[in-house]
């Protein structure tokens, strides 16, 4: 029996070693596990036949008993392992908190699942380190929701690939199938969950209304992939559902009330009166406005929502908790933490998930009316103060504080609800320009700030949420210092497994001396 | 109580009067160190690199997404020690029971007022214990690193609960193995042959279909730690584990049947 | 010495048998021992001494028939079984890399004592077995009389009524073989005592009582005397197990 069970280990060892060194198994391995099969079942029936011939009855309950046990431990550790896998019990420690859908996707998956079938497809290479991570990522979405993930080699199944256009490893398809719809289909090539997030929204098809952009005055240009444009919001607002619509403001006489609502994004060059005129009538008639201005700008959009409470304060903010990213000089860069939370367009933001201004300024509430609610929304630290010295963006350097100047909370966006007319207006303005190009829109919370303050004017409170963060964290991949961790890679990680190698031979030495 | 104790105290005294247990503390601790810091030498010149031909610092998007700590560094050292731990834990664990059984304490054991259980249990702690330690020691300095450099503390303690969790696993084979044998040698082998056959099951892609492809993936080790570099700590894995582990005690306790019953 | 070990415990096997594969190694041995009753087992190599001793300690399980140890069956009751005996292997089961008195520590742990009554155990087991000297020492350390004592002394720590010695004196030298027939003259009468050996002369001295297994059988039960008298190797032949 012990011949044919040795034979037998032996040849399924090395049929396994002859699968592993290539992928398909060549008549080696084959011959190896057949001939491994029929030996171990050999050895395993001789072995029953001849316990089963000897064996005293005597033996056989404690044996069946023991049998038993083993058997009981098997059924207990699989059921142990299926009911903690069905309840799904998972911790994201990962440093940038990767595998914790944000709330946006979640929303977007339940409007999905909700309307019809989703399935996931991941593309991968075997020895492609991307792929755990995307699966992991796909399973923790597919815990949350309806979505029903497989996965394929890359290269198993090239009509697939062809019929979808992979062309990479690490892609997602994603396939959505509702009632009185065909299936619609998204192609995700760097499947990180704010790309998902994106792919979800425009299957999804969400519709927001129509957003008016005004141009024709020098303001951001939603057309330009520079770091200054602004092509990035572009995308991001039709992610959210909202058909963008340009007009060119100083030609403008009359704002029609079909629009959701209007994005004015720091005009340099002074409107017609006209212009503000339609754009003051259009708010009269409960029109909605999301301004961004910047420190020392004079368009006469200052002093038309200066009439409507919201007066864009002269100078620059400074505020000692600046954010060292990127060229910022410190103290020009406010690194906002202090939110009026109780706002929607603030909700969910806080002193872990920050928003970055690049030089702004601040605005002065009064209340028009005594219905009309005024309130901050983002606002510096209480150590910020302003410089009336606009040349501090120029020259990059931060004056002194003069003495006696109090720190203050110093609001840097703010949100007013006005009611006229049996509607509402709804006004939100940004005190930097900068907060929503495509240089500075992903950074930290900047995105989700901007968007949720379109929502709100746009009266779409339901939508407001946070969305995942498209890129990975870039702290991760800072270096850790060389020189420091090759004093403790001396330090710990050798003199330890030194001294302890000293304590063995001490021990040897011992039992060996008489 | 007392009885289990005793074998406890006895077990820890035998296993560190052992210089094999220091030369596995020893050999662990150094490849971990070593990988660790080669890894991470590497990760930190690529980065230098990057960063100094584009001019863009470290702040901006110039580096590739694959280039970052947890892909170049964490994952590595996780591999690598998975592998090296399934050739390393067996040397613990093969003298756990074949010793006693090749020496005859076994029966001396059996006659104090140690049941089969307690012994079972006793040893298994014991050798819990070592692992937990060997482990704990091995990521000492990948931590102070780590600590130094602010990042991702957490994200290493979750590679270190997969390690921990890894190791325990073969631990729990090699100590079943231990059990039916009274060879070290035998038990030894039998771990390392049991522990790379539950590696991975990727090897059996080519015969099985896609359901059974899923059970073999549901019940081999590799995948289920792959997830712990990413800093998921998925309470099914531990399930997996323990359940490993107890199934693997129930077994050595069937061993003190079986030899009662063959002699 | 306590009560319990001063009266000892009746050991009843009942027609034990024990099969390895198609070798009968015992064949429906039938034998009271006596509590507080010094008994021998003798019988020539391979004659299935140990398999007798290894049913009754409960590490192997016999094929038919019963055996019990003050009235409780090792097959049932095995905690019971091993709270009532002491047991000496053929050959020193020890534990090299520990001291000797560590290493009683532990033997006296194992039966149950703690605390202060474990280190007064301990205590007197070394005096009793002279192993003073060595106490500190390496068990691995020691010569094989020094070994042996250290055996007998694990058995004895718990007082228990039941010690089972197997080959006491196997491969030591006359000297060393004298120590210990002496240490075991000196602990008759105090509990009962199974001496398993196939020296004759060392059966006379040491046992009240025989019996003489040849190929798994019982061939002879009685008196040392009785037993033992005329041609005693006549019950080690072959012939007189067929």
């Amino acid at each position: 029996m012990r011949e044919l069970l040795g034979v037998g280990v032996v040849a399924l060892a090395f049929g396994i070693l002859a699968s592993f060194a290539s992928e398909e198994p060549g008549w080696f391995a084959l011959a190896n596990f057949a001939v491994g099969g029929v030996a171990l079942a050999l050895g395993v029936l001789r072995g029953l036949l001849r316990a089963r011939h000897a064996s005293a009855p005597a033996f056989r309950r404690p044996l069946l008993v023991g049998a038993a046990r083993v058997l009981l431990a098997l059924v207990a550790a699989v059921a142990l392992e299926r009911a903690v896998a069905l309840a799904n019990v998972r911790l994201d420690w990962s440093f940038e908190r990767k595998f914790e859908p944000a709330a946006a996707t979640l929303q977007v998956l339940s409007r999905l699942c909700e309307s019809g079938e989703l399935e996931a497809l991941l593309f991968a290479d075997d020895f492609d380190p991307r792929r755990r991570s995307t699966r992991l990522l796909l399973q923790a979405l597919a815990a949350r929701s309806c979505l029903a993930v497989q996965e394929r080699r890359l290269g198993d199944a090239p009509e697939e690939e062809e019929r979808y256009g992979i062309g990479t490893s690490n892609t997602v398809i994603l396939r959505h199938r509702a009632d009185g719809r065909g299936p619609m289909e998204e192609l995700v090539e760097r499947p990180t969950e704010g790309a998902l997030y994106e792919a979800f929204s425009l299957i999804a098809g969400r519709e927001g209304g129509t957003l008016w952009l005004a141009v024709g005055a020098g303001e951001g240009d939603f057309t330009s992939g520079e770091p200054t444009g602004y092509s990035g919001l572009a995308a991001a607002l039709a992610t959210e559902g909202y058909a963008l619509h340009q007009f060119v403001g100083p030609a403008t006489l009359e704002i029609p009330d079909e629009a959701t609502a209007l994005l004015w994004v720091a005009p340099e060059r002074a409107l017609p009166a006209e212009t503000l005129a339609a754009l003051d009538r259009y708010l009269a008639r409960g029109g909605r406005l999301v301004a961004f201005f910047e420190p020392g700008s004079a368009s006469g959009l200052e002093e038309l929502l200066a009439r409507w409470g919201i007066e864009p304060a002269g100078g620059v903010v400074i505020d000692p908790a600046s954010a060292p990213i990127d060229g910022c000089v410190p103290g020009l860069c406010p690194l906002v933490y202090s939110y009026a939370t109780s706002h929607p367009v603030a909700q969910n933001l806080g002193p872990t998930r920050m928003t970055f201004f690049r030089g702004a300024r601040t605005f002065r509430l009064r209340k028009p009316e005594i219905e009309d609610r005024l309130e901050p929304v983002a606002l510096a630290s209480p150590r910020s103060w302003v410089t009336p010295d606009l040349d501090v963006l120029v020259r990059g350097v931060v004056p002194e504080r003069p003495p006696g100047e109090p720190g203050d909370y110093h609001p840097l966006v703010v949100a007013g609800r006005y009611a006229r007319e049996g509607r509402e207006a709804r006004i939100v303005a940004f005190g930097d320009a900068h907060f929503a190009n495509n240089h500075d829109l992903r950074a930290l919370y900047n995105l989700d700030l901007v968007l949720n303050a379109v929502h709100w004017a746009a009266s779409r409170e339901a939508a407001i949420t946070l969305r995942p963060k498209v890129a990975v964290s870039g702290k991760m991949q800072f270096p850790i210092p060389l020189q420091n961790t090759f004093t403790r890679f001396q330090s710990l990680g050798l003199l330890l497994p030194e001294l302890l190698l000293i304590g063995g031979v001490l021990v040897w030495v011992r039992t060996r001396s008489a | 109580m007392t009885a289990f104790l005793a074998l406890v105290r006895k077990e820890l005294a035998t296993l560190f009067a052992s210089p094999l247990a220091y030369l596995a503390l020893t050999l662990v601790m150094l490849v971990t160190a070593l990988i660790f810091f080669d890894h991470l030498r590497i990760y930190n010149q690529i980065l230098f690199l990057y960063a100094s031909s584009t001019m863009g610092g470290f702040e901006t998007d110039t580096v590739p997404d694959h280039i970052n700590v947890r892909d170049s560094v964490f994952f590595p050292v996780l591999e690598t020690l998975g592998i090296t731990l399934i050739a390393l834990i067996p040397v613990i664990t093969m003298r756990v029971f074949a010793e006693e059984r090749a020496r005859g304490t076994d029966e001396l054991l059996l006659t104090l007022r140690l049941s089969p259980a307690q012994i079972v249990l006793a040893k298994f702690a014991v050798t819990y214990a070592f692992v937990l330690v060997m482990m704990a020691g091995s990521f000492v300095y990948p931590a102070m690193a780590t600590l130094e450099g602010g990042i991702g503390t957490e994200h290493l303690l979750a590679v270190f609960v997969g390690l921990s969790l890894h190791a325990l696993g073969l631990a729990s084979l090699g100590l079943a193995c231990s059990a039916f044998s009274s060879s070290q040698l035998v038990a030894a082998v039998a771990s390392w042959a049991v522990g790379f056959v539950l590696w991975d099951f990727a090897w059996a892609g080519a015969f099985v279909g896609e359901q059974a492809g899923r059970f073999l993936d549901l019940i081999s080790m590799h995948p289920r730690y792959g997830s712990f570099a990413e800093g998921v700590v998925n309470l099914e894995h531990f399930a997996y584990f323990a359940g490993l582990g107890l199934v693997s005690a129930a077994l050595a306790r069937f061993s003190f049947d079986w030899r009662r019953v063959a002699g | 010495m306590t009560e319990n070990a001063r009266r000892g415990v009746r050991v009843e096997a009942d027609a034990l048998t024990r099969r390895f594969g198609d070798h009968l190694a015992l064949d429906g041995v039938s034998l009271t021992i006596a509590p507080g009753e010094a008994f021998g087992l003798l019988g020539p190599n391979g004659a299935g001494k140990t398999t007798f001793i290894r049913c009754l300690t409960g590490t192997l399980l016999p094929s038919g028939g019963e055996v019990r140890v003050d009235g409780l069956s090792p097959t049932r009751d095995p905690g019971a079984v091993r709270a009532r005996l002491g047991f000496v292997a053929e050959t020193s089961r020890l534990y090299p890399e520990l001291r000797v008195e560590g290493f009683l520590r532990f033997a006296a742990g194992a039966r149950g004592l703690a605390g202060r009554a474990r280190a007064d155990a301990v205590a007197r087991v070394i005096e009793r077995f002279a192993l003073g000297e060595v106490a500190k020492r390496l068990v691995g350390h020691l010569s094989k009389g020094f070994q042996q004592r250290v055996s007998l002394a694990q058995a004895f720590v718990a007082d228990p009524p039941l010690v089972i010695v197997d080959e006491p004196t196997g491969g030591l030298d006359p000297v060393q073989r004298d120590e210990v027939q002496s240490l075991l003259r000196s602990l008759r009468g105090e509990r009962t005592l199974l001496l398993c050996t196939h020296d004759l002369e060392e059966a006379r001295a040491l046992s009240e009582r025989v019996a003489v297994v040849n190929r798994g059988r019982l061939v002879a039960l009685g008196a040392t005397s009785d037993v033992l008298a005329g041609d005693p190797l006549a019950l080690f032949r072959a012939e007189a197990a067929a």
